[in-house]
């Protein structure tokens, strides 16, 4: 009996630690992702030729981001704010909800984690083929 | 001859062996990711800095004034803007400063070097790291005509 008593802080111990360890992972990951999707969001924002086409550029490069990080773009809601004239500026902030569900004891916490990621650029004051 | 008790050590020894080896796993993924996310916000505030800073400040008065022949970044502006927009990226990050900030005006090049300080959570007791990252961008190469 004794025994069984022993084993069942050790399992619990164990699956904090594993379900710590998938949630840091995953957390760390988004994170990366998150933010290299609001990075390139804003680059390719501001990069446009196009103003009219400036957000949808954003979007995308976001939205490519992610899905080269292998996350599901669906989980992702990707705000952007600009301003598309010479000398103007484009900020993007990307959220992304990691489900924890699946994980041991993280789900505590709430049923998903929220992980955002800002960056913003600036249009270039100069440039040829602007329409 | 086995002692009564010996089998039952070495499975404590174990145990508390594998959940040592553990938390270290923890503390690696927990540290190791949020030390990528970090180097990789630095670097990309560097770089936005540098590439919006060479992209708005060129000398527009004096290439005309020149008649086409000379384009230069105007120095002032180029920092200006290459600070403002470092606060801009930096914000709600914590311990990033600005280390260096070189405009090359004649060669059209802005260079931001930004220095970051992380301190793990897990692995505290190796005390802060710092890192240093530099971006270098380049403004445009010619411009033809007004308002282009």
């Amino acid at each position: 009996m004794s025994n069984y008593l022993e084993t069942i802080p050790i399992v619990f111990l164990a699956l904090l630690i594993i379900g710590g360890i998938f949630l840091g992972g995953a957390w760390g990951y988004v994170g990366i992702a998150v933010d290299g999707a609001a990075y390139n969001c804003a680059r390719m924002g501001a990069s446009t030729l196009d103003p009219a086409r400036g957000r949808m550029q954003a979007v995308s490069a976001a939205l490519a981001t992610l899905e080269n990080y292998h996350l599901d773009p669906a989980g992702a809601q990707i705000m952007v704010f600009g301003n598309w004239t010479r000398r103007g500026e484009v900020r993007c902030k990307v959220v992304y909800n990691i489900n924890l569900r699946a994980l041991p004891f993280a789900s505590f916490t709430g049923p998903s984690l929220k992980v955002q990621g800002a960056a913003a650029a600036g249009i270039a004051g100069w440039r040829s083929l602007w329409r | 001859m086995e002692v009564r008790g010996e089998k039952g050590q070495a499975v404590v020894t174990w145990g508390l062996l594998l959940a040592f080896l553990g938390l270290v796993l923890l503390g690696l993924v927990f540290d190791g990711g949020f030390l990528a996310r970090y180097y990789l916000k630095l670097r990309n505030a560097a770089a936005l800095a540098a590439q919006t800073a060479a992209g708005q400040s060129l000398d527009v008065p004096h290439y005309m004034e020149t008649g086409g022949r000379e384009l230069f970044l105007d120095g002032q502006e180029a920092m200006e803007i290459a600070f403002a927009q470092y606060r801009l990226n930096t914000a709600g990050a914590s311990n990033m400063h600005l280390r260096r900030l070189v405009v090359n005006t004649r060669e059209r090049w802005v260079e931001v070097e930004l220095e970051g300080t992380y301190n793990p959570m897990f692995f505290s007791a190796l005390g802060p790291i710092t890192l240093r990252v530099k971006a270098r961008a380049y403004g445009a190469h010619g411009i033809q005509q007004e308002g282009q």
